[in-house]
């Protein structure tokens, strides 16, 4: 023993040094060390979990969002279509109008030539008898027999309503 | 060529004092190893060695190194913090791993363990450690040959040769480290005489903790002790020792032998568990002197091959420093996972021994 150097106060000292030494570094190293490292992988798993929490809270927002926006295509979609379908309806009546429109008034100004027209026959039949009738008392009143002169009306208004059908 | 630079200055360290030392050292060196440490002083009665001063000298880093890491903590590391927290979750990590959930109980001691006799056997190898001391020489004596003296003033001479003069008788030879002859840069103030006339000792002012017996036994008996306490908090008192001393079958016997019909089976058996019991106990016991000389030895041997090698040639030492940081941490590492792993088995094998 005394050859190795064994001395019982320098063991004693060795083994005082050792269990100070434990006691320091527990109270300067090991427990504030091992508390951050807990501290840290609290904080690490509570980020994460946050990140996850936003990312899926991300996520559904986007797919709401995606929701919404395909909801008002859609709806702008019919929308469009509907206003497409009222306008052609509208475009269509329009025309129908304006063709009633033009064709009544086609009507009405034929009526109204037929009707001038017809006025104007008279009017000018009448003039026709008047001025027959007054050649043929001129024509009368010199030569012709009351058979010649009728045969001459006649044949005359014949005409004259050949003249006027056409 | 900046890559260069680092091994062409470490190739120039190693051979521009191989070159000069010779001019200096041709005297004849004698060298001896003493396996005691040196006193130094004495405080009240009390002898310091120079191991205890350099465990005090590792506990004061150790301290500054906890104290420095751990001083602005925050909780993105940097630095110091970083470092103290790699060992520390690594050691953690190793501890949960050997011992599961008991490993907390163990962490403390396994990594004191680990970092005391990791930076003893680290500082041992920092120059000075070993060569730099007090040499008392008696009056009219020469300091041996080879050795680079300084005068001191009286008054500290004597106050602190005085004690390691005592021990020049605890010493077998006269022992002088000759590192020393290493040192070119000291100047030579007392002159290398050739004989050497009186017993002198070389009291290095620094030697590694790990290169004394009583810091490795003290260790040693720490770490068997507890693995003792441990396994008795944790299986219970009286199941722990029955582990060593298993008097179940023998009772057995007696129990059979009372009813009439003896079972020799069971006093067999009986014998046989004594037996084994007694195997566990001195291999428990021959833990303490394991533990003690591996790591003692490692050491010691360490500095050994380096003071020898530094003989041989100046360049030798070199490759052996390497080794030696490497048998450093690998003996720091084996010392506390060994007692990891006894403190490990010591809570649990014997539930499992209970089964047969």
């Amino acid at each position: 023993m005394e050859k190795l150097g064994i001395n019982v106060t320098w063991l004693i000292a060795q083994a005082v040094n050792f269990g100070l030494l434990l006691f320091i570094l527990w109270t300067l190293a090991y427990k504030p060390v091992l508390k951050m490292l807990n501290d840290r992988k609290v904080k690490i798993q509570e980020s994460l979990e946050y990140a996850d929490k936003v990312k899926q809270d991300a996520a559904e927002q986007q797919k709401a969002f995606e929701q919404k926006l395909e909801a008002t295509r859609r709806e702008m979609q019919a929308a469009t279509a509907s206003a497409a379908q009222a306008g052609e309806k509208e475009k269509e009546r329009i025309l129908a109008e304006a063709r009633a429109e033009a064709r009544k008034l086609v009507d009405q100004a034929k009526e109204q030539i037929a009707y001038e027209r017809k006025q104007m026959l008279a009017e000018l039949r009448q003039e026709v008898v008047q001025l027959s009738l007054l050649a043929a008392q001129k024509v009368v009143r010199t030569s012709l027999d009351e058979q010649a002169q009728r045969a001459l009306i006649n044949d005359f208004l014949a005409q004259t309503d050949a003249l006027g059908k056409n | 060529m900046k890559r260069w630079l680092p091994i062409l200055i470490i190739l120039a360290i190693l051979i521009v004092p191989g070159l000069i030392l010779p001019r200096f050292s041709t005297e004849a060196v004698t060298a001896s190893v003493a396996v005691t440490p040196e006193v130094l002083f004495s405080l009240g009665g009390f002898k310091i060695s120079n191991t205890l001063f350099t465990s005090w000298i590792v506990m004061i880093l150790i301290t500054l190194f906890a104290f420095v890491s751990t001083r602005k903590m925050s909780l993105v590391p940097s630095g110091w913090q970083n470092l103290m927290e790699i060992i520390i979750e690594g050691l953690d990590g190793l501890c949960t791993s050997v011992a599961g959930n008991r490993g907390k109980k163990f962490f403390p001691i396994v990594a004191t363990i680990f970092l005391f006799v990791l930076f003893s056997n680290w500082l041992g190898l920092l120059p000075g450690f070993g060569p730099v001391g007090i040499i008392p020489i008696k009056e009219g004596g020469h300091a041996p040959a080879g050795i680079t003296t300084f005068d001191l003033p009286k008054e500290i001479a004597n106050s602190l040769g005085a004690h390691a003069g005592e021990d020049t008788h605890a010493a077998e030879k006269p022992s002088t480290d000759s590192h020393a002859t290493e040192k070119p840069g000291e100047p030579k103030a007392g002159s290398p005489a050739a004989e050497v006339e009186s017993e002198m000792l070389l009291a290095p002012f620094f030697r590694s903790p790990s290169t004394d017996i009583n810091t490795t036994l003290a260790l040693a008996l720490i770490s068997v002790i507890l693995t003792q306490i441990f396994g008795m908090q944790v299986v219970g008192v009286l199941k722990y020792w029955t582990k060593f001393f298993n008097f179940d079958k023998i009772g057995k016997f007696f129990g059979s032998l009372f009813k009439g019909k003896p079972d020799f089976g069971a006093l067999f058996y009986g014998f046989i568990d004594l037996f084994v019991g007694l195997l566990e106990f001195i291999s428990e016991m021959v833990k303490i002197l394991s533990f003690t000389f591996r790591l003692f030895g490692n050491i010691f041997a360490g500095e050994v091959v380096l003071l020898i090698m530094t003989f041989l040639f100046f360049a030798l030492p070199f490759p052996f420093y390497g080794l030696e940081i490497f048998v450093g941490f690998m003996q720091a590492f084996v010392f506390a996972i060994l007692t990891l792993v006894f403190m490990t088995i010591a809570t649990t094998a014997h539930g499992a021994a209970e089964h047969h």
